[in-house]
């Protein structure tokens, strides 16, 4: 069951809402949260039963780190942080990656054959993430424990569970301590069933149909078979908006039905095509995982950095190495192998910190001209436009199968296996319209949240509210036709539904 | 942290009437999307490829085949590729001294609702049929995959809601596939559709006499044939161990409903139908390798008679090109066996015989 099914829709999400909303009106606030437990782990074990426990167990240990924690003197404290930290990675590094590195050992040491399965369990990335966060917060004194079951209720709040966002406990916490507002409910409920209805059109009627024209051209590259260079572009570039697309959905999704509980998540996608430079694009793409890196791994990594360069009096460009591009190169890379144990992954990486180096490169060289003549709009729209291409181009091996069928997809788009069409066929017309129509859809029009700003539709709007204003302002109200919009949106979305659609790109995570 | 704004946006009174407004909204779009004409003939064509594109031969037979029928066979694709329509008519119409046409309208995969579906049909366009063949192969519970995408729309909401899992999910199909089947008969040829059955398109057909127990090509090249042998360690394999019983679904049990809702529902339909019609009904038993006593598969009701092959053919691995499909050998003895089953439960060319008949087989 996920969001994208009619069983959420029609029977989950509706008899979860009512009890909710008829606990928090008759019942103590520790009863209306054991039942939004109960929900969560409901909808965690209809997806992922087996590993339910482990996600039981990982939130126990956690809490209990936590009281320790923020009981112990500062030298245990550290001890205590450390070994928290030490569990959750352990527990992520041997579901998700120990064996393929078993595997790739044993390759190594020439025995292909022995190789071991182990099953991920589902989003384990998310919520180790998540209690990692959790832990180097209390031990920093940014957030507290507040008891198991509101800690429980944080960590199994299903909206976020599966695929993020990647919420801070100092963000969620206390919110779900408080008991909704009476009156706010049905409020509450509309304005995020009108988010969920935009997400769900996003994912069912783009990113769903968007991939049928997409998983043909990189299957046949996976079977060793060459894309010339205009197919392998076009699955590069509509891979690239059916990722844009599904993720974004999702992302509303998420937020709408957080919403319907009267909780407010963290931004997680906010027009990544639209920023200037890729150091932009990864604040507004996963920007909860781009945050949990720069947090977490970036800062403690560029501040000892820095300092050790400072200390050593290195100079300009040697500090600028040392300081920050090591650190954001490790960052991305960080992000890359966070999807997965596969070697496309630490391409994806490999490729993203490397033009995030470039692009600090450009900015630590150009910086003092631009602020004397600043860009003009031509020079602006180029930004974008490299930004895009340098994001579609790291796609590839995210979405290949192996590095082998990624190399083979670049070698098409480089030209090596010929043009691959010899004319424009009206299919091809027709995708090519498909392709200029969602990327009008991204430059020009307002995304979800833009759209609901009056509804305040995620955690720090008041400073997202005012970041990149769309080239076509429009808002939404409940006026009759934007209710009729909201209804097609919805419609839609559900009806496409049925055809079977996919899972979340970011359920594999 | 800023949060959800404080003034209240929308009084209370207001949200609710918008909130069901929405709702209501997105209930009569999907309503509109349901009512929306299109061509049966193109809802019929959905499967160009594949394993249901029989359904499209069915539909072809039904409505533009004004070749009788007098006997309609309906089964899955153990039933599809172990009766020859033409051999049986032959042989019957040869017993009989007048033509006996056979039809058989199998289509692969289990699922009673989409052959309730294609009976229905069979008694709109040929109400001169005599007698109805339905496979019988134990109880299952599940709703041909087909179904949701073949039938009216009436059949799908009104089908069985109770523990049909299959309900919510062919119901909430509808909306997409009426949509879709709207746009494909206002432009058929730009999804490859046929709008109308004439001459031109005449050689899509297979004709009265197709022979699904010979080999015969998809429109996407694949070939059906059942020349080929099975490997006989692959069938030992196959049925290895004993059958596990059908699976009990929890709600099932806890409510003592009808685990197969979906195919009792069927069956209590077409057996009415057939009564009030006064046309025959037997059910017809082929077996899979190294099936054991038919009694292990229960009955679908008291009344209604099943043939069974002979039990011989379950035992010789030459019969079978896998598990639960006949090959040349196979076929061959059913084609000699069934004719003389079935004759006893024909009666006579009219539908004089239909006491005879109701005495005899009810």
């Amino acid at each position: 069951m996920t969001f994208n099914s009619i069983s959420f829709l029609l029977f989950f999400l509706p008899v979860v809402l009512i009890g909710y909303y008829v606990s928090a009106r008759f019942l103590p606030n520790a009863l209306r949260l054991l039942f939004l437990i109960a929900a969560g782990l409901a909808f965690y074990g209809r997806n992922s039963i087996a590993f339910l426990p482990l996600l039981l167990g990982s939130a126990a240990i956690n809490y209990l780190l936590a009281i320790a924690i923020v009981r112990a003197s500062p030298p245990a404290k550290n001890a205590l942080t450390s070994l928290g930290v030490a569990i959750n990675i352990g527990l992520l590094l041997y579901f998700k990656y120990f064996a393929a590195i078993f595997d790739s050992m044993a390759r190594a040491f020439g025995h292909p054959g022995a190789a071991i399965t182990i099953a991920a369990p589902l989003a384990i990335s998310f919520y180790t993430f998540q209690q990692v966060a959790f832990l180097l917060d209390v031990a920093r004194g940014r957030t507290a424990p507040t008891g198991p079951i509101r800690y429980l209720a944080f960590v199994s709040f299903f909206p976020q569970l599966l695929a993020g966002p990647i919420s801070l406990h100092q963000e969620i916490d206390p919110q779900l301590g408080s008991t909704p507002e009476r009156g706010r409910a049905l409020e509450n409920i509309l304005v995020g069933l009108v988010l969920f209805g935009f997400g769900l059109f996003k994912k069912t009627v783009i990113a769903d149909n968007v991939a049928l024209l997409v998983d043909p051209i990189f299957d046949q590259a996976a079977s060793g078979m060459a894309p010339g260079f205009f197919p392998a572009w076009g699955a590069a570039i509509t891979y690239t908006l059916q990722i844009y697309f599904d993720f974004s959905g999702y992302s509303d999704m998420a937020i709408g039905v957080a919403r319907m509980f009267g909780i407010l998540l963290p931004l997680n996608f906010f027009s990544p095509f639209r920023s200037r430079s890729i150091t932009e694009l990864w604040q507004r793409w996963h920007m909860t995982l781009g945050r949990w890196v720069r947090i977490y791994i970036f800062q403690p990594m560029a501040l000892p950095l820095t300092r050790f360069a400072a200390a050593r009096r290195f100079g300009r460009w040697s500090t600028l190495a040392t300081g920050s591009l090591l650190p954001v190169f490790l960052s991305m890379l960080v992000i890359g192998t966070w999807h997965g144990p596969n070697w496309t992954y630490v391409l994806f990486g490999t490729m993203h910190g490397s033009f995030m180096v470039i692009n600090e490169v450009y900015n630590f060289k150009t910086r003092k001209a631009r602020r004397a003549k600043p860009d003009g709009p031509l020079m602006l729209a180029l930004y974008t436009f490299l930004t895009v291409l340098a994001f579609i181009l790291a796609e590839v091996p995210f979405r290949a199968f192996d590095v082998p069928t990624a190399m083979r997809m670049f070698a098409g788009m480089i030209g090596l296996h010929g043009a691959g069409a010899a004319a424009l066929t009206p299919a091809g017309a027709i995708n090519l319209l498909i392709i200029v129509g969602l990327f009008l859809i991204i430059y020009l029009l307002p995304n979800s949240e833009q759209l609901m700003t009056r509804f305040r539709p995620a955690l720090e709007w008041d400073k997202w509210g005012k970041v990149d204003p769309a080239r076509l302002a429009i808002r939404f109200d409940f006026s009759a036709a934007w209710l009729v919009y909201a209804a097609i949106a919805l419609f839609l979305g559900m009806a496409f539904i049925a055809r079977g659609g996919q899972t979340f790109i970011y359920f594999n995570f | 942290m800023d949060g959800i704004p404080s003034q209240r946006l929308l009084n209370p009174p207001r949200a609710g009437a918008l909130l069901a407004g929405l709702i209501l909204l997105v209930a009569a779009l999907c309503a509109g999307a349901i009512a929306l004409p299109h061509s049966r003939y193109i809802r019929f064509q959905q499967f160009a490829t594949g394993d249901f594109a029989r359904v499209r031969w069915v539909y072809e037979r039904l409505n533009y085949d004004r070749t009788p029928i007098d006997v309609a066979v309906f089964g899955t694709s153990r039933i599809e590729a172990a009766v020859s329509g033409p051999k049986v008519q032959k042989a019957l119409t040869a017993a009989a001294g007048h033509p006996v046409h056979v039809a058989n309208l199998a289509v692969p995969w289990a699922g009673r609702d989409t052959q309730l579906v294609l009976f229905r049909e069979l008694l709109r366009t040929h109400p001169e049929v005599r007698l109805v063949v339905l496979e019988w192969a134990g109880r299952d519970r599940i709703s041909h995959p087909a179904f949701r995408d073949i039938a009216d729309w009436q059949s799908i909401v009104g089908a069985p809601t109770w523990i049909n899992y299959y309900w919510l999910g062919n119901v909430a199909y509808l909306p997409l596939r009426n949509m879709s089947l709207f746009v494909q008969s206002v432009a058929p040829s730009l999804f490859g559709m046929t709008p109308r059955f004439d001459a031109r398109h005449y050689a899509r057909y297979r004709g009265a006499d197709m022979d699904t127990t010979e080999a015969y090509r998809l429109d996407n090249d694949k070939l059906i044939e059942h020349a080929r042998y099975a490997n006989r360690d692959d069938l030992e394999k196959a049925v290895g161990g004993p059958k596990s019983p059908p699976h009990q679904p929890l709600l099932v049990r806890l409510t003592g409903g009808d685990a197969d809702i979906i195919g009792t529902n069927a069956i209590a339909q077409i057996s009415a139908e057939l009564d009030r019609r006064c046309i025959g009904l037997v059910f017809l038993h082929v077996p899979d390798y190294k099936e054991g006593d038919l009694n292990q598969l229960g009955r679908p009701d008291a009344k209604t008679p099943i043939l069974s092959a002979p039990t011989s053919i379950a035992q010789d691995w030459r019969d079978y090109i896998n598990a639960m499909h006949l090959r040349t050998a196979g076929i061959a003895r059913i084609t000699a066996w069934l004719p003389q089953a079935l004759q006893p439960y024909l009666g006579g060319a009219s539908r004089q015989y239909c006491g005879t008949m109701a005495g005899k087989a009810r």
